[in-house]
């Protein structure tokens, strides 16, 4: 199933209505060209009802952001976390949106097509204490 | 830091706490004693493992697949090889099936020993320590005598398993099975009959089916609350339907069953390791591999994902390829991961002197986390 990702929220609500309580993955995939400019991802969602013992698999395409789904499912707390780290997709409502693997002072995000490796700034532990205060 | 007035103190802890299985740093709040917030930071073994995927053929990738968890890395070979041959449309013999299985549930049990010697340790119990990584040194020696190698062994291979298991060392795995049991009761007499293990782990740490499913929490962490989710019954693969077990439950949710559960699961393990084993001393003449050019994997375009049920929980790998060499996405799901973000929310009331076992309930391995 594709959808946009504006009616993405309100299915994966009727999902959860309908008995899919949990979000066993949420996959991201970079579809866009090997060049900076407009972006384009593509959420992939698994859910799973424990009364029919069912999975649905759910699909959406979005840009640089999308709405969070953390208030529906408290897994995805996390997960979207690692994606915005890793792609830099931002989520809109999101509780805590920060880099879950990455140091804050790390400039790209590493999964994108455009991001080249060896091209990082080296920095220290140093760095990040100063830039707090 | 403490602030007189409110009587709250903030607790940090370092990477290197030995109560924690890995690099985990959390702040805890503390209130009396109590824990009032808890914040769980991840990140200290960050190596990029997905990010290595996409620099690497599809079988220089496979020694790097068994560092994600270095306790059970056979369910984690599995997981990927098994997405991958879905891409190669290749249906691995049956008897390669049967070892993988055999070794897979070897693991588990490897997996939940070492653990039970860590939860011991993290109560202040220091007795079956020894039992318990006794017990998983036998196992350690047959994977030595089979693969080679004790901790890393880089032994299944894309279309099967890179050599065969003998019949000496097929005896070997019925003999070990056989006096297992009586080892592994002093072991359990020793725990489970503890009047402090007792105290420190009944009605600790409850989590609900209820607590536990929105987390998207699996394994014995989930089946503790009362769902027998099992994806070795959920999805069969490999030939786990033509095996017989059951899969165990609790109710109470708490650290006790939980560990009861592990306890449990070794038992179920064993059976299913014999059963293996009895197979393959009937069936020895059958082809272990496809003799797959290793170094030449070229899927062709498309997704895979497979679920394999590890010793922590649902293990998936999602891969997507464009029809080159290389994967082109390849993602983790790791059971730990979520296990993790549980804790900001049963670490909550819980005594800090509890803190220890609650985590180490969980069975977190911070490698597999961070990925």
């Amino acid at each position: 199933m594709k959808t946009s990702n504006i009616e993405a929220f309100e299915m994966l609500k009727k999902f959860k209505k309908n008995g899919f309580i949990a979000l066993i993955s949420l996959v991201a995939e970079d579809l866009s060209p090997n060049t900076e400019g407009e972006n384009e991802f593509k959420l992939t969602y698994t859910l799973y009802n424990p009364v029919n013992r069912e999975f649905k698999e759910f699909e959406t395409t979005v840009n640089d952001t999308a709405c969070s789904v953390s208030s529906l499912y408290k897994s995805a707390n996390y997960d979207e976390r690692e994606i915005y780290d890793l792609f830099g997709i931002k989520f809109k409502n999101h509780p805590n949106l920060k880099r879950i693997f990455l140091d804050e002072n790390f400039k790209g995000h590493p999964l994108k097509n455009c991001f080249k490796s060896g091209s990082q700034k080296r920095f220290t532990t140093i760095d990040t204490a100063n830039n707090k205060e | 830091m403490k602030d007189i007035k409110q009587n709250k103190t903030v607790i940090n802890s370092n990477i290197n706490c030995p109560s924690t299985h890995g690099a985990l740093r959390f702040s805890a709040e503390t209130d009396g004693g109590k824990i009032i917030k808890f914040v769980p930071e991840l990140g200290f073994t960050h190596r990029g493992l997905e990010k290595t995927a996409q620099n690497r053929s599809f079988s220089q990738y496979l020694p790097v697949v068994e560092k994600i968890d270095y306790l059970a890395d056979f369910f984690y070979t599995q997981a990927y090889l098994s997405a991958a041959e879905e891409l190669l449309e290749v249906e691995i013999p049956k008897n390669a099936q049967y070892i993988r299985v055999l070794t897979m549930e070897l693991n588990r049990i490897s997996s939940h020993l070492a653990w039970l010697a860590d939860f011991a340790q993290s109560l202040g119990i220091p007795a079956p320590v020894s039992y318990a990584f006794n017990l998983r040194n036998e196992i350690l020696n047959i994977f030595e005598k089979i693969t080679g190698g004790r901790i890393s062994h880089n032994y299944y291979v894309f279309g099967g398993v890179r050599n065969k298991i003998s019949n000496d060392i097929l005896n070997d795995i019925l003999d070990f099975i056989k006096n297992f049991n009586q080892k592994f009761k002093i072991l359990k007499t020793v725990m489970m009959e503890n009047p402090v293990f007792l105290d420190r782990t009944k009605d600790l740490g409850i989590i609900t089916t209820e607590i536990a499913l929105p987390y998207s929490i699996t394994g014995v962490n989930l089946r503790a609350s009362g769902l027998a989710l099992d994806f070795r019954k959920e999805k069969p693969y490999l030939v786990y339907n033509e095996l017989e077990f059951i899969i165990p439950t609790a109710f109470e949710g708490d650290c006790y069953s939980r560990c009861k559960l592990r306890m449990d699961e070794i038992e179920i393990s064993l059976n299913l390791v014999k059963q293996c084993a009895e197979w393959l001393l009937a069936n020895q003449d059958g082809a272990i591999n496809l003799n797959i050019n290793q170094t030449d994997i070229k899927p062709k375009t498309g997704k895979a994902a497979s679920w394999t049920e590890s010793a922590r929980g649902l293990v998936m790998c999602n891969i997507i390829t464009d029809g080159s060499k290389k994967p082109k996405r390849l993602k983790w799901r790791t059971p730990s991961f979520y296990a993790i973000q549980l804790l900001e929310k049963i670490a909550v009331h819980c005594a800090l002197a509890d803190l220890p076992a609650l985590i180490s309930s969980l069975d977190i391995v911070i490698t597999e986390a961070d990925r």
